[in-house]
Order: C-alpha cells, then sequence, then structure tokens
C-alpha cells in the first residue's frame, strides 16, 4: 500500500498538534501547505489525525504524555469547580485524552446569561483576555482566556472558556462518527481521572 | 504496477484492499510504541550478500531506518536522497538503514539497476508490523523513523522524504 497524500498530511499534522500545540484545522492546513498542496479534498478528518496524534504520542511521548494530561485535568477539574453554575464542560485535547503540557484548556460553559461567566471570573479576581470564536450561521462567543501557572506542568496552563447558550447545550452532546464522546462535564472528568 | 510486483507487495494491497491494514492496528496496546522501539534493537535482519545485520550493533548512534519496497512509487523517488544522504560525510556519525519490505529477488535487482550502495536489509512483510510498531498506522510506504544515539525514536515522517525535511533532522542531532 502506498501512501496516500492524506495520510502523509495526518501525520505531519500529528507532529505540529503535539510538539506545536496547534489545534487541528490550523496543523492541517499547515501541513497541507507543506507538501504545497491547498486542496480540501487532501484535508484528512479530524478522526484520522486524532489517531495518528495517538501514534505520535505512543512513540515519542508514552512516559511524559499521561503525566502532563492528568495534571491538565486535575487543573480543568477545579476551574469546573469553581464555575460550576455555568455548567462547565471539558471539551478538546484535555477531553480526549491526547494533551501534552502545551495544548490549551478548552472548556464550554453552557450560561443563561452570557455575561453572568464575565462577571464570576471579575470576582474571583482573576486575569482573562477575552477573544472571539466564529461559528457557522453566521454566530459568534465570546472565549476567555486565562494563563494559570501550574507547578506539575512546569509552566502557565492556557485555560479557554468559551461561553455558549443553555440551549446549545443539547447539540453539545452528540456523539462523534465513531459514538465517543465531544466534552464531557465534571462527574464524567472525575470518572474518567479514577479509571485505573 | 509492473511486472516487478513482488509476493510481499502483493500481501500488503489484498490487505489494504480489505481494509485490514487499517483495521489491524487500532488494537495496538497502549505502549506499543515504545516497545516496538525497544525490540527494534533486540532485532537482526538478512544482508542482501546473505549475512546478518544485527540491529544492536548500530546502537549508539543516530539511525536513520526507511521501510521501502521496490513495487513503492515514492520510495523509489526518496531512495536516491537517502543514497546520497548515507555517502556524505555527515552520515559517518549516523547510521542509515533501507528496510526492504519486500523479497530479496526483486530487492537485489532495484538496487544493481539503480547502483545503490546505502546499507539495504531485508524484513519481508514481517516490517510492515514493525513500521506499524512504530507509528506507521495506514501501513504504508515509505515510512521513515529517526532514533537518537540512545535508541529512542525522535522523529517520523510517512511519505516520500525530502532534502529540507531531512536537513532539519540531521541538523539537532550533529553533535
Amino acid at each position: 500500500m502506498t501512501v496516500t497524500l492524506s495520510a502523509e498530511i495526518a501525520v505531519a499534522a500529528a507532529r505540529l498538534i503535539v510538539e506545536e500545540g496547534m489545534e487541528y484545522g490550523p496543523a492541517k492546513r499547515r501541513a497541507a501547505r507543506d507538501f504545497r498542496t491547498t486542496r480540501t479534498a487532501s484535508l484528512p478528518s479530524n478522526d484520522v489525525v486524532e489517531d495518528e496524534v495517538r501514534a505520535y504520542l505512543e512513540l515519542f511521548h508514552a512516559d511524559s504524555q499521561p503525566v502532563e494530561l492528568s495534571a491538565l485535568r486535575t487543573l480543568a477539574a477545579a476551574w469546573m469547580e469553581r464555575l460550576a453554575a455555568f455548567r462547565p464542560y471539558l471539551a478538546g485535547a484535555v477531553w480526549r485524552g491526547t494533551a501534552t503540557r502545551l495544548n490549551t484548556i478548552h472548556i464550554d460553559l453552557y450560561c443563561d446569561d452570557s455575561k453572568e461567566a464575565e462577571l464570576a471570573l471579575i470576582d474571583l479576581r482573576v486575569d482573562y483576555e477575552v477573544s472571539s470564536i466564529d461559528w457557522p450561521a453566521g454566530r459568534s462567543f465570546d472565549v476567555l482566556n486565562m494563563f494559570v501557572p501550574d507547578r506539575a506542568l512546569g509552566g502557565n496552563a492556557h485555560l479557554a472558556f468559551t461561553v455558549l447558550d443553555y440551549d446549545d447545550l443539547r447539540g453539545a452532546l452528540r456523539h462523534d462518527a465513531r459514538g465517543r464522546s465531544q466534552r464531557g462535564d465534571l462527574a464524567a472528568l472525575r470518572a474518567l481521572q479514577t479509571r485505573p | 504496477m509492473k511486472r516487478r510486483v513482488v509476493v510481499a507487495g502483493g500481501a500488503a494491497i489484498v490487505a489494504a484492499a480489505a481494509g485490514v491494514g487499517v483495521g489491524v492496528l487500532r488494537t495496538r496496546r497502549p505502549d506499543a510504541g515504545q516497545q516496538a522501539a525497544l525490540d527494534v534493537w533486540a532485532m537482526s535482519f538478512d544482508t542482501l550478500d546473505g549475512a546478518k545485520l544485527v540491529m544492536a550493533r548500530l546502537h549508539g548512534r543516530p539511525l536513520l531506518l526507511n521501510f521501502w519496497a521496490t513495487w513503492c512509487g515514492p520510495c523509489a523517488t526518496e531512495m536516491p536522497l537517502l543514497d546520497t544522504f548515507a555517502a556524505s560525510p555527515e552520515a559517518a556519525r549516523w547510521s542509515v538503514l533501507a528496510l526492504a519490505v519486500d523479497d530479496a529477488d526483486a530487492v537485489r535487482r532495484f538496487v544493481r539497476e539503480r547502483s545503490l550502495h546505502l546499507p539495504v536489509a531485508l524484513a519481508g512483510i514481517t516490517g510492515l508490523d514493525l513500521s506499524r510498531g512504530l507509528g506507521n498506522s495506514a501501513g504504508a510506504l515509505p515510512y521513515t523513523v529517526v532514533f537518537n544515539a540512545a535508541g529512542q525514536p525522535r522523529e517520523r515522517r510517512l511519505g516520500a522524504l525530502d532534502a529540507s525535511l531531512l536537513r532539519r533532522w540531521i541538523d539537532p542531532l550533529r553533535s
């Protein structure tokens, strides 16, 4: 079986995701550019890239990654506890188990009132920066970004809270093509952490 | 695919067509990658002149391990680059091994026709399993893994190498 361009891009993207902490989309596009293609048809699916990320972690970071993931999940749990009123759900690589210390901790907040979460961070005297993320259908959401020193990680962790509407929660709990969840609440996270 | 198709190639293609190549991989143990990396150093392979290449003897220097086959187009494309690197002064501190997932006669003919001088050894179809253990999830060729002097995998590439990538690999491991 001779290699396909899409598989080559997936392998190269996995390296960018792990070694440079890139998100899937930008990593795929950058890897594709390195192969001198911009044809979106050549871009591998996120499922394929995630498989390559897992293969990469196994091969190169089998000793350090589980430790870093655990530290990120502990930190995520602490913040989900603090912001429990806003229905926090852990998403992204930290939820899926492929994160290393370079990855952002993505936590979605499903709020009744989008301003409340920001006020809560102010009450907690947290230094944060607001960015925004665009969704299809012209929707846009605020993202509250924090950098938190973490001794277990030996540096700063990046937490990104996406402020969503309560109504978005139902769609968010759908499983992906392989039947795996895209995010989980605090109870689900604790279950992951206590599993041997 | 010309007449050079060999047993190993045929088997790999049949497996790929049946979707087996991708399916097998998902059952790996969590530590499979590290284990395969260790296993490599305990292996030995036949060379083209019938001798045994004991991998442990390559330990202690960076190793560029390339999985290839004569029936694989991109493999043939990158081979001159590997051959040039293997002969270059900076490769003196390296080990280079082109491990053929292929049959001995086809490999001998390929090496002779193209006047290749880099170290080549024969892994047969089991070479694909080894490459899978070393992170080749797609089970496709060519696939290349770079090990540091301590024998740990450091880089990998699915698909043909190019000069700039090779340069990026060589420089950090120069000392």
